[in-house]
């Protein structure tokens, strides 16, 4: 029954992708995109989509906050002071 | 003392990972720079409990969720518990452009994606209400797993499963109304 088998794939496309199903359902799950064109489509711009929101989410560090916090570790006086309470 | 020495070896080269989660975290940087010193701070003096050969990564990274969820969500001023609207599933895609024609474009597809900015993918994360923002970032930038962030958030993995589907609806709903402001793909009608 391949609808049943692209709905139940798309049910769980975002958990496969993501590699969190049982190894059984990950291999039954890859066999039917191998099969399936228009499953393959549709993962193939979910995994597109992530890969975007992961790429556009970088930022670069402040130098002055790099600094502050090598600086930090660098002191020995930060490892026995208390916690400062904010 | 040598665990000083190793953990400042080991632990510098994810600031960047820790300073961009920690932005899309308080949506400020000042506060991020503040919470990313406050995690190096928290997890130098326990060093001492991590166990080496494990995921340094991961245990920063509950370091810092800890941190932020203790010390600066009670500083945020929007509502900590909302909700978001129901959105269908795949909803980006199902409103791309030739989704109902015969021929798929991949670079058409692609083409849609490219042109979403890293300001609006980074609003479309900022968001999203603090519950869903966090497991899907975790999940989706930064790639831990179910269980790792599970224990970072300390809720259950069902419950990290239904807050990241109905997160990235939300986030493929809001990146779809930047699509539509760019009017690259027509306007539902």
């Amino acid at each position: 029954m391949a609808d049943k088998d692209c709905d139940d794939l798309l049910h769980e496309l975002e958990h496969f992708l993501h590699g969190e199903l049982t190894p059984e359902r990950q291999a039954k799950l890859r066999d039917h995109l191998e099969d399936c064109p228009p499953c393959m489509e549709t993962a193939d711009f979910q995994v597109q989509l992530r890969k975007l929101v992961a790429k556009r989410c970088t930022e670069q560090v402040p130098e002055t906050l790099r600094l502050r916090i090598e600086v930090l570790l660098a002191d020995p006086a930060t490892f026995s002071e208390p916690e400062a309470s904010s | 003392m040598a665990d000083q020495v190793t953990f400042a070896e080991q632990a510098m080269e994810y600031m960047p990972s820790l300073y961009s989660a920690a932005l899309r975290m308080t949506r400020n940087p000042s506060d991020a720079e503040d919470l990313v010193q406050e995690t190096y701070l928290r997890a130098y003096r326990g060093f001492g409990g991590f166990e080496q050969g494990t995921n340094l990564k991961a245990w920063l990274f509950r370091i810092l969720t800890n941190a932020f969820i203790n010390s600066y969500r009670a500083k945020q001023r929007r509502p900590q518990e909302s909700d978001l609207e129901d959105v269908e599933d795949l909803y980006l895609y199902k409103r791309l452009p030739s989704v109902e024609a015969a021929t798929r474009s991949r670079s058409a597809e692609a083409d849609v994606l490219e042109r979403i900015t890293d300001g609006e993918v980074k609003a479309a994360i900022e968001d999203l209400p603090e519950q869903f923002r966090l497991p899907v970032y975790l999940a989706d930038v930064e790639g831990f797993s179910y269980k790792d962030i599970a224990e970072m958030l300390d809720i259950p993995i069902g419950t990290v499963m239904s807050r990241l589907h109905r997160g990235r609806k939300g986030l493929e709903k809001r990146l779809h109304d930047f699509v539509v402001e760019q009017h690259l793909i027509a306007q539902d009608t």
